[in-house]
């Protein structure tokens, strides 16, 4: 169950300092979302609370996870630092589903299969003051999984035909670390072609100064994901999105945003992408005011050694851009990087 | 690294022939190879109903099925086999699971499966 609960203890310097993008803490801030901003979220729970985990504990056993949980609520009204994430179907062993049915199981065997629950807290900031505690819940299932591509299909067969070979041989361990390099081939090309659909929703909920009394519903968000991946390396990706966040100044008043897009991304190799999109945006004020905004625009990605990546975007922003004199935008980037991949500490 | 499980059953034989399949559980890869007392038999990689003989001439004979894992599924930890004879007295699926204890490993199943007569004879 390596993968199927999961356990996240984040250090959270960053929870309240830097939400997501995309669940941006003001709505108002659209004028840099984008489609892949949008998606369903891996994670929706954490998505929802605007955190990210910067690590995550991969318990032996279920027993690891409650034992992990109850040091966490130990002497608290709310536990403040959690992420969970549980993927049901993956509890226990499955030795009824093959390498194939992966990829080739009806709806609701691959509904089954791919439902996560997740939960998260996160300390309530106001400044550097920890005022209370959010908490979400959040869920996620695919509905269609795609298919397996070409270059899956080759690799398989050769491991399968490797590992029979290595089966029979007389040092079964150094047979296999030859096969090395060929499971790693099949894990890198594990991603579906073909047609695919996920769906997640989570609410949010805050708790100022711990209290249950004072508890409200923070924030509650639908995703929907059909895409469509050519074997070519093509991704059609379509996007709707639906959130709706209470506001902390104007009372219980919320603010609406429906948003849908499509993006079309070409990435023939890991070192270069040229993606197009559009998303638009629909978003009712808690003044009553209903706005439609959109943006569009095309990308172009280079990745030119380990640490050294640029960008080129061109296209139009939202009304709400910043940009007053034109809506048009355009922006080079270069993006340098030294050492290991910048990753946020724990504290 | 490759861990070990040993596994062995009795299998009963009726008058017919004994088909053999072998599947790969937990969205995971296998290949298989097979020997009949000692006897190299069959294709190296997928099992699917292969004669391994006629029942009166398997009695008394054993049948090493090993099979070698490669545990490709990021989802779980779990690796299974299930081996499936048809053409005995009874031919229910034999299922084994087990959990890598250190990820990345694969695991061989080495199974044993000793043909014997239905009720004493046939």
């Amino acid at each position: 169950m390596r993968h199927a609960l999961r356990l996240a203890a984040f250090g959270f310097l960053a929870i309240g300092a830097a939400p997501s993008p995309s669940m941006g803490q003001g709505i108002g801030d659209i004028s840099k979302l984008n489609v892949a901003d949008v998606t369903a979220p891996s994670s929706p729970a954490f998505t929802i609370l605007g955190i990210a985990p910067t690590s995550i504990q991969k318990p032996a056993d279920s027993r690891a996870i409650s034992t992990s949980l109850l040091a966490l609520t130990h002497d608290k009204s709310f536990p403040s630092n959690l992420a969970v994430e549980v993927t049901p179907y993956w509890l226990k062993s499955r030795p009824s589903l093959t390498f194939d049915q992966l990829y080739r199981s009806s709806i609701g065997s691959t509904f089954l299969r791919t439902s996560a629950f997740s939960v998260g807290s996160t300390p309530r900031l106001q400044g550097k003051d920890t005022i209370g505690t959010g908490f979400a819940l959040g869920y996620r299932a695919m509905l269609w999984s795609g298919r397996q591509s070409d270059v899956l299909k080759g690799v398989k067969d050769r491991l399968i035909a490797g590992l029979g070979a290595c089966a029979a041989a007389s040092d079964v361990d150094a047979c296999y670390a030859k096969l090395k390099p060929l499971i790693d081939s099949v894990k890198s090309n594990m991603e579906p072609v073909g047609f695919r659909f996920q769906l997640a929703t989570a609410a949010s909920a805050q708790f100022p100064r711990d209290s249950f009394a004072l508890g409200h519903v923070k924030t509650v968000g639908l995703w929907a994901t059909p895409s469509y991946t050519l074997e070519q390396h093509v991704d059609f990706i379509a996007v709707a999105r639906y959130l709706r966040i209470r506001s902390d100044t104007t009372g219980i008043a919320a603010t609406k945003a429906a948003d849908v897009g499509l993006r079309l991304l070409w990435k023939p190799t890991a070192a270069f992408g040229l993606s197009a999109e559009g998303l638009a945006r629909h978003l009712d004020a808690p003044d009553g005011t209903a706005t439609w905004t959109r943006r569009f625009g095309a990308v172009i990605e280079l990745q030119a050694s380990d640490d050294w990546y640029i960008t080129y975007a061109l296209g139009k922003d939202f009304a709400a851009s910043t940009v007053s004199r034109s809506p048009l935008f355009a922006s080079l980037g270069l993006n340098l990087g030294f050492g290991n991949k910048p990753t946020v500490k724990v504290q | 690294m490759v861990e070990k499980v040993n596994l062995a059953f009795d299998y009963a034989v009726a008058a017919g022939p004994v088909m053999l399949s072998i599947a790969i559980g937990d969205g995971q890869i296998g290949g298989s190879a097979l020997s009949l007392d000692g006897t190299a038999i069959g294709p190296q990689g997928t099992i699917t109903n292969l004669k391994i003989g006629n029942g009166p001439a398997l009695v008394a004979k054993k049948l090493s099925a090993k099979t070698l894992v490669a545990p490709v599924n990021d989802d779980t930890s779990f690796t299974s086999v299930t081996y499936t004879l048809t053409g005995g007295a009874t031919h229910p699926p034999f299922t084994f699971s087990h959990e890598l204890q250190n990820p990345g490993d694969g695991v061989q199943y080495v199974m044993t499966i000793n043909f014997v007569a239905a009720n004493g004879g046939l």
